[in-house]
C-alpha cells in the first residue's frame, strides 16, 4: 500500500468523487407543512416518552419526594448531595464501571470477530449462521438471567460446577457469582451474550458497505489481512464502532434484570440502575431516585458525547 | 416563514391533543360501584354485575371452578392476575405512585404494611368486615397500621425446623436436636456417616428470605431482633453475636453447602424435599403440609418428616417462632371496594380455606381456626398438621408493633451481613457492631 492511499483512508474519504459537492451533514428544519405533519407523530411520542419523563425527573430530583408523606417542598440540590455521598450509590457507580469496561470490550471484540467470520461465509450457510448468532438478542434479560443461573448455580448440580468437576478443575462446587470480581465479570458475560448480536449485525453491515474496489486496491498495494483490517476496515467502520460502544455503555449502565435474577440485590453487584430501583421502590424515596436518574442520564450523555466526538466520523465512498 | 410558524403551531396543538389522548387512554375511568353498601361481612348480590380484579401470587389464586361459587352467590366477576411474589410489590408501587389502583384486591406481605400504611394506599377494612372476621384471622395484628386494619391474613406462615428423620436415624440420631450445639453435632454426624454431604439447608444469598432464619434463631433463643421502638435489640441481648457465631460455625464446619451463599429459599426447599439435605433450619409450614399423598415431589411423607420448634441457644429455650403472614388488601384508589370486600369475606369462609389448602398449586395453610380444625380432623393430613398446629401458640410477629417503614432496608443489611459472617469476612462481634451502626444510620435517614 502506498503512502498516498493510506493517507486517504485515514481521512475517511475513500473513493470520494472530487467532481461532486460533498454531502451536507444536515438538512435543517423542514419548511413546509407536510414536513411538520410528518414529524408530528414522532414529536408527540418523543415528547410523551422522553421529554415528559425527563422534565418530571428533573423537577422531582429537586423536591423532597417520599411516597411515605405528602411533603413535596423544594429540596434544592439536597437530594443530589445525599445520593452522591451515599456509599452504596458510589459503590454502584464503581461496579457499573467494571460492567462498562468488560461489556464494552466484550461486545466490541466478539462483535467484530463474529462479523468478520460471517463475512467469510457464503449463501445459505451465512444466513443460517447469522440467524443463530442473533438468537440471544431475542432473549429477554430475565430469561437470559434464568438460563445463566442454571450454568452458574452454586451447587454441584450447576452446569459450570459439573463441567469443571468432570475435568477435575475444582474439587468442590463454587459460588461463582459471589466471587468479588469474577462474579461481576460473569454477569457482564451474560450481557455480552445478549448484547453482541446487535453489534454483529451493525459491524457486518459496516464491513459489507466497504466497496470491493477498496479491498482490491489494498491488495494491489500489498496489504495483508491484518494491515487491511487495522488500516482500512477499522477506520471505515468507526461510526459502527461508536454506535456499538454506545449501545454497550447503555447496556452496562441500565443493567438490572440479569443481576436481579442471578444475585438478587447484592450490593456488591448492582449498578446505578439498581441503586435507583432501591431508592424508589425499596425506600419509597422518589426524590433520591430521580436524582440518581438524572446523574445516570448525565453520565450516559457524557459517554455518548465522548464516543460520538471521538469516534464517529462520516464515511463516504 | 409565516406558513412555517402556522404549521408549527398546528403541530404543537396536534401534539397537545394527542398527548392528552395518550394520558386519557392510560387512565380509564371504571364504572362506579353501586352507592348502596352491603352489610359488613355479608356475601350477597349488592354488587351484582361488577367485575373486580385481583393482583396476587399464584398460591392466592383460586381455580376457576371455585371462583364460580363466588360469582354465583354475588354476581361479581373476578379477573385474576397472578404475578411472581417479588414483582407484585413493584407493580403496586408503580401503580399507586401514579394514583392508580393496581387492582381491586391485592397481595399484602407483612413487610409492606408500614410503608403502604404510611403512604395511605390501603383502605381500612373495619367498615367492610366484621370484628369476628378480622380478629378471628391468625396474625391479623400484623396487618394493622395506626390502629386501622388494612389487610386480612389469608396465609398462615411462620418458621420451624424440618427434619428428615429417616436420614437422621441412619446417623444414629433418634430425636430432633433441641439446641444449636446439638444441631451442629447432629449435622456433623450426618456428614461423617455419609448420609448427607451438606446436612443443613439454609439460604445465604442476599435476599429477604436469608434474613428470616436469623430472626427465627434469635426468637427461638428468647430474644427480639428489634424492640418496639425499632432499636437494635439483637445487640443488647447478646443473641445477635451468638446467632452469627452459630451460623459461622455451621458454614465453616462444612455442614452447609458452600454454594448456599448463592441459593434462594426455594432452591433450599427443593434440596430438602429431594433428600439432599436432612435438615431445613428455617422451614415454612407448607414444606411440611404440602408433603402429602398425591402431591408431586412429595417424597418425604408421614413419620419420616418432623416439623418442630427451632432449636434455641441452650436447653429449654422456648422463645417461640416468627410470623411471616400474607394478607389480602383493598387499595384506597379502588372503585370497587364493596365488591372487593365481599371477595375477602368469601375467601375467608372455611370451604374456600380448605380448598386452598388442598389445591396442590396453592397449599396455603389457613388463617382461621375453623378451617385449621377441619383440616386437623382429616386423617389424610396426618400428624404433620397436628405438629404444625402445636407450634402456632408460640408464633409472634418478627418485630413487636410491626415492621417500621425502613424495615426492607434493614433486612437487606441483615442478609448482606449474614453472608459476610458465614464467609468469615467479618467476625460475629464486629458484624453486630457494624449492623448496629448501620441500623442507627437507617433509622436516622428515615426521620
Amino acid at each position: 500500500m502506498n503512502s498516498h492511499s493510506v493517507a486517504i483512508v485515514r481521512q475517511g474519504k475513500i473513493g470520494h468523487d472530487a467532481g461532486l459537492p460533498p454531502r451536507r451533514r444536515g438538512r435543517g428544519w423542514p419548511t413546509d407543512r407536510l414536513g411538520w405533519l410528518l414529524v408530528a407523530p414522532a414529536a408527540v411520542i418523543i415528547g410523551a416518552l422522553v421529554l415528559y419523563p425527563t422534565v418530571t425527573s428533573l423537577i422531582g430530583s429537586l423536591q423532597h419526594y417520599s411516597l411515605l408523606n405528602q411533603d413535596r417542598s423544594f429540596a434544592g440540590i439536597g437530594n443530589y448531595v445525599r445520593v452522591l455521598t451515599d456509599s452504596a450509590f458510589r459503590r454502584s457507580i464503581a461496579t457499573t464501571g467494571i460492567y462498562f469496561v468488560v461489556i464494552s470490550v466484550g461486545v466490541l471484540v466478539v462483535g467484530i470477530g463474529t462479523a468478520l467470520w460471517l463475512q467469510t461465509l457464503k449463501g445459505r450457510v451465512r444466513t443460517l449462521a447469522l440467524g443463530v448468532v442473533i438468537i440471544p438478542w431475542a432473549v429477554p434479560g430475565t430469561v437470559s438471567g434464568l438460563l445463566w443461573s442454571f450454568i452458574f448455580m452454586p451447587t454441584a448440580g450447576g452446569l459450570l460446577n459439573s463441567a469443571m468437576s468432570s475435568l477435575h478443575l475444582v474439587d468442590t462446587a463454587r459460588a461463582w457469582l459471589n466471587m468479588p470480581t469474577l462474579g461481576s465479570t460473569l454477569i457482564a458475560l451474560t450481557v455480552i451474550w445478549g448484547g453482541t448480536p446487535l453489534g454483529v449485525v451493525i459491524f457486518l453491515a459496516a464491513l459489507e458497505s466497504i466497496p470491493q474496489e477498496v479491498r482490491d486496491q489494498s491488495l494491489i498495494d500489498g496489504a495483508g489481512p491484518a494491515r487491511y483490517f487495522w488500516s482500512i476496515s477499522v477506520p471505515l467502520i468507526r461510526p459502527a464502532i461508536a454506535i456499538v460502544l454506545l449501545n454497550a455503555a447503555t447496556l452496562a449502565i441500565g443493567l438490572f434484570d440479569q443481576i436481579y435474577v442471578l444475585v438478587g440485590l447484592d450490593p456488591s453487584k448492582i449498578t446505578i440502575s439498581g441503586s435507583m430501583y432501591l431508592y424508589a421502590f425499596r425506600d419509597f424515596n422518589f426524590g433520591f431516585g430521580y436524582a440518581a436518574a438524572v446523574i445516570t442520564a448525565v453520565i450516559t450523555t457524557l459517554i455518548a458525547v465522548v464516543y460520538l466526538k471521538g469516534l464517529y466520523r462520516e464515511v463516504e465512498y | 416563514m409565516k406558513h412555517t410558524r402556522q404549521a408549527g403551531l398546528a403541530v404543537v396543538a396536534l401534539s397537545a391533543v394527542l398527548a392528552t389522548a395518550l394520558v386519557a387512554c392510560s387512565s380509564p375511568s371504571p364504572a362506579a360501584e353501586p352507592t348502596s353498601q352491603s352489610t359488613p361481612g355479608a356475601i350477597d348480590k349488592t354488587y351484582a354485575g361488577t367485575t373486580i380484579s385481583l393482583l396476587v401470587p399464584s398460591w392466592a389464586a383460586f381455580k376457576t371452578g371455585i371462583l364460580d361459587d363466588f360469582t354465583q352467590r354475588t354476581g361479581i366477576t373476578v379477573k385474576v392476575e397472578t404475578v411472581a411474589f417479588d414483582a407484585i410489590h413493584d407493580k403496586i408501587v408503580t401503580a399507586e405512585a401514579s394514583g392508580q389502583a393496581p387492582a381491586d384486591v391485592i397481595e399484602l406481605d407483612w413487610t409492606w404494611v408500614s410503608q403502604f400504611g404510611a403512604a395511605g394506599w390501603l383502605e381500612p377494612l373495619g367498615s367492610y368486615l366484621t370484628a369476628d372476621q378480622i380478629q378471628g384471622a391468625a396474625g391479623s395484628s400484623s396487618f394493622s397500621y395506626q390502629s386501622k386494619q388494612i389487610g386480612l391474613p389469608y396465609s398462615l406462615d411462620f418458621r420451624g425446623t424440618a427434619y428428615n428423620m429417616t436420614m437422621l436415624k441412619k446417623a444414629g440420631i433418634s430425636e430432633p436436636p433441641t439446641t444449636w450445639a446439638e444441631l451442629l453435632t447432629a449435622a456433623k454426624a450426618l456428614k461423617a456417616a455419609g448420609v448427607s454431604e451438606y446436612p443443613i439447608g439454609l439460604p445465604l444469598s442476599i435476599q429477604e428470605t436469608t434474613a428470616t432464619p436469623w430472626y427465627m434463631l434469635i426468637r427461638a433463643a428468647g430474644g427480639e431482633v428489634l424492640d418496639a421502638q425499632g432499636q437494635p435489640a439483637f445487640a443488647t441481648n447478646g443473641l445477635g453475636e451468638k446467632s452469627f457465631q452459630f451460623l459461622r460455625d455451621m458454614y465453616a464446619s462444612g455442614v452447609i453447602d458452600p454454594g448456599a451463599i448463592g441459593l434462594t429459599v426455594d432452591q433450599v426447599n427443593k434440596a430438602f424435599i429431594a433428600g439432599t439435605n436432612a435438615i431445613m433450619l428455617a422451614a415454612y409450614p407448607s414444606v411440611v403440609t404440602n408433603n402429602k399423598p398425591g402431591v408431586p415431589d412429595s417424597n418425604i411423607v408421614g413419620d419420616e418428616l418432623q416439623f418442630v420448634h427451632a432449636p434455641g441457644d441452650k436447653d429449654n429455650t422456648t422463645g417461640g417462632s416468627i410470623a411471616l403472614e400474607e394478607a389480602l388488601a383493598i387499595p384506597a384508589a379502588s372503585t370497587h371496594k364493596g365488591a372487593a370486600a365481599m371477595y375477602l369475606s368469601w375467601q375467608n369462609e372455611t370451604a374456600q380455606k380448605v380448598a386452598a389448602y388442598n389445591d396442590p398449586d396453592q397449599g396455603v395453610l389457613p388463617t382461621t381456626q375453623a378451617a385449621l380444625k377441619e383440616l386437623s380432623t382429616n386423617p389424610d393430613n396426618g400428624p404433620l398438621m397436628a405438629s404444625v398446629l402445636s407450634l402456632l401458640p408460640t408464633v409472634v410477629p418478627v418485630i413487636p408493633g410491626g415492621p417500621p417503614t425502613w424495615y426492607t432496608k434493614f433486612s437487606a443489611e441483615v442478609a448482606s451481613t449474614l453472608q459476610s459472617v458465614a464467609l468469615g469476612q467479618v467476625s460475629p462481634a464486629d458484624a453486630v457492631v457494624a449492623l448496629t451502626e448501620k441500623t442507627k444510620q437507617i433509622v436516622a435517614q428515615a426521620k
